[in-house]
C-alpha cells in the first residue's frame, strides 16, 4: 500500500493551471501512479479559516472514504475563536481523523510552547500526528517545541534538499521527528538516512497538486534500500502512526 | 510508465543533458563521485549523462574540467562533458575552450551566470557563444527568474549565434519562470529547455512539450546536486505520447549533439536511436 502523507485537495484561491478542483480528480491523479491512499488537507482551511475549514474538508472527501483521509488544520484557541484542544481532538477522532496540520505563519501564531503548548500537549498525550510545512517555522523554534514535547510525533513537510547538516542531528536528537519526502531530493538521501537511523523516520509524500505525484514517488520506489524499508516509507510508517491516536 | 515502475529497461535512449559531479557547499553524499553517479544511473536505466563538475561553478572551471576528465575515464560512453567557462579569467574562459575541445568527450559549454555573478549579456560571455556557434555546439545556461539569468536575456545574448543551441537550464526556474522560458523559446529559434528543477511542478513536462515541442525539451536532472530519480519520474509520469517521451528522454539531445562541426568526432552512447 502506498499512503501519501502530504496532499492538498479542493479549490485553491491561487491555483496553477491543471490543478484539480475536486477530490475526484485528486484521487484519479494519485491512483494513476499507484498511490492508494492519501492524507489530505484542504485549501479552504489554509487560505480562509482553519476552524470552519474542517467541515469543508469533510464534504470534499466524503465520497472517497477508502482513498482520502482527512488531515484538518488546527489553531490554538487563545483568540476564543477555536475549540479547546480536548474538544478539538475529540471532534477529529469522531471523524476518524488522527493527524492535523498547523500553519503558524499563515495563521498568525508563534510556534513556541507558550502559544501552541496546550494543543501539542493534547496531541502528544493522545498520540495524534502533527504536520508542519518547512516554511512555517525556523529551526530554533522547532528545537524549542520538541525539547518541550519529547514524545510528540511531528512530521516536517516540504523540507528541501539543502539542510541535511541541520536535519541529521535533529533526527538523531528527537525521536518523534519525521520527515516527509517530496522535496528531500538529496542524492543518496534514502540510503544514508535508512543506513544511519532506520526507515522509520521518513514518510512518503507527493506534495500534490503542486508536484507531479509520480515524480515524488520515483526516488522511494527506486532507492537502493531493502524492500521492507521501502514499504515502511511508502506507507506502513504513516499507517502505524495514525493507528496510535486515541 | 508501467515498465519504469516494474524496474524494466525503458527501451529508449535516456541521455541526461544536465548533470554535475563532486562535492558542493552543502553535503553531497558519496562525494558526488562518478562511481556513485553510475550506480544511480544503472538503477534508474539512464544510459548517459553530460556533466559540468561543481568546481566549474566556483572559481576555477579549469580545475573542475580537469577533475571531471579524470573521474569519468573508467566509464566511456556513460559520461560526456560540458566545458565550464568563467567570464572572469581568460585562462578559465576562451583559452580553456580551445584546450578542452581537443578532447572528443566534450560536447558542450556550461555557463553559470548566477554563481559567477555576471549577467549573461555581459560581453565576456561572447567568446563562449562565438565558439559554440562556430562549432554548432550546445550551451547549457543556468536560467532563473529575475536578474542576469532570466530566459529572455539569455535569448537576446544568444541571438547573434544561431548555430549555438542554448539550453535554458531549469527552464527559467520552475513554475515561476517557465512561461518566460516558453516565450523566450518562441522568440528565439536556437533556445531549448531542460526539465530539471527540484520543484517537481505538476504537468510541467506536458506544458513545455505542448508549448515548444518535444524536439526542444531535454531531460536533465542536476545529478548529483540532487537525485536523478525524481527528474526522470517527471518525464516518465507525464501525459505526453511515448514518441515525445523518447525525444525528451534523449532523442532530442542526441540530435543537437550530432550537429557539431569542425571538431574531433564524438563517441556516442552505446545505445542510440
Amino acid at each position: 500500500m502506498i499512503f501519501d502523507v502530504n496532499c492538498m485537495v479542493g479549490k485553491s484561491g491561487t491555483p496553477r493551471p491543471d490543478w484539480p478542483a475536486a477530490a475526484d480528480e485528486t484521487v484519479e491523479a494519485l491512483q494513476r501512479v499507484g498511490i492508494d491512499r492519501a492524507l489530505v488537507s484542504d485549501y479552504t482551511s489554509l487560505q480562509y479559516d482553519a476552524v470552519e475549514g474542517a467541515s469543508y474538508l469533510a464534504r470534499e472527501i466524503d465520497r472517497h472514504p477508502g482513498s482520502l483521509t482527512g488531515c484538518p488544520m488546527a489553531v490554538p484557541d487563545w483568540g476564543g475563536d477555536a475549540p479547546g484542544p480536548t474538544e478539538l481532538l475529540d471532534g477529529y477522532l469522531a471523524r476518524d481523523w488522527r493527524a492535523f496540520r498547523i500553519y503558524p505563519r499563515a495563521h498568525y501564531f508563534l510556534f513556541h510552547p507558550l502559544v501552541v503548548g496546550p494543543l501539542l500537549e493534547e496531541a502528544q498525550a493522545r498520540r495524534f500526528t502533527v504536520l508542519i510545512n518547512r516554511d512555517q517555522f525556523e529551526w530554533p523554534e522547532l528545537i524549542d517545541v520538541l525539547s518541550s514535547f519529547s514524545r510528540l510525533k511531528l512530521v516536517v513537510c516540504n523540507e528541501g534538499y539543502r539542510e541535511v547538516r541541520t536535519l541529521l542531528p535533529l533526527l538523531k536528537r528527537f525521536d518523534g521527528l519525521r520527515i516527509e519526502t517530496s522535496w528531500m531530493q538529496q542524492f543518496g538521501l534514502y540510503e544514508t538516512i535508512v543506513g544511519r537511523l532506520g526507515a522509520g523516520r521518513l514518510l512518503f509524500g507527493s506534495q500534490f497538486p503542486r508536484f507531479e505525484p509520480g515524480a515524488s514517488l520515483t526516488p522511494v520506489l527506486r532507492a537502493d534500500i531493502k524492500d521492507d524499508d521501502r514499504q515502511r516509507i511508502l506507507g506502513d510508517n504513516l499507517a502505524e502512526m495514525l493507528a496510535e491516536a486515541h | 510508465m508501467g515498465r519504469f515502475q516494474r524496474g524494466e529497461p525503458l527501451g529508449v535512449l535516456v541521455f541526461d543533458c544536465h548533470a554535475h559531479m563532486g562535492r558542493w557547499t552543502f553535503p553531497v553524499f558519496a562525494e558526488g563521485s562518478a562511481e556513485a553517479m553510475v550506480a544511480e544511473m544503472d538503477r534508474l536505466g539512464v544510459d548517459a549523462v553530460t556533466v559540468a563538475h561543481h568546481a566549474c561553478m566556483a572559481a576555477s572551471p579549469r580545475v573542475g574540467n580537469g577533475l571531471a576528465e579524470k573521474a569519468i575515464e573508467p566509464w566511456p560512453g556513460r559520461f560526456f562533458l560540458y566545458c565550464g567557462y568563467s567570464p572572469h579569467y581568460p585562462d578559465e574562459g576562451p583559452e580553456e575552450l580551445e584546450r578542452a575541445f581537443a578532447d572528443p568527450r566534450y560536447v558542450g559549454i556550461k555557463l553559470h551566470p548566477s554563481t559567477h555573478e555576471t549577467a549573461i549579456d555581459d560581453e565576456r560571455y561572447r567568446p563562449a557563444f562565438e565558439f559554440a556557434h562556430a562549432h554548432a555546439l550546445p550551451v547549457l545556461v543556468h536560467s532563473w527568474t529575475g536578474g542576469g539569468t532570466r530566459p529572455e536575456l539569455i535569448g537576446e545574448a544568444a541571438a547573434d549565434f544561431p548555430d549555438a543551441t542554448v539550453i535554458l537550464g531549469h527552464h527559467g526556474g520552475g513554475w515561476a519562470g517557465v512561461e518566460e522560458a516558453i516565450d523566450a523559446c518562441k522568440d528565439h529559434a536556437n533556445l531549448v529547455c531542460d526539465t530539471c528543477t527540484s520543484e517537481l511542478t505538476y504537468k510541467i513536462v506536458d506544458r513545455l512539450t505542448d508549448a515548444i515541442g518535444a524536439d526542444r525539451v531535454l531531460f536533465g536532472s542536476d545529478l548529483p546536486f540532487i537525485a536523478q530519480g525524481p527528474q526522470l519520474g517527471k518525464v516518465i509520469y507525464s501525459r505526453i505520447s511515448d514518441e515525445d517521451k523518447a525525444k525528451v528522454l534523449g532523442g532530442s539531445f542526441l540530435s543537437i549533439l550530432k550537429q557539431r562541426r569542425n571538431l574531433p568526432p564524438l563517441s556516442l552512447p552505446a545505445k542510440t536511436d
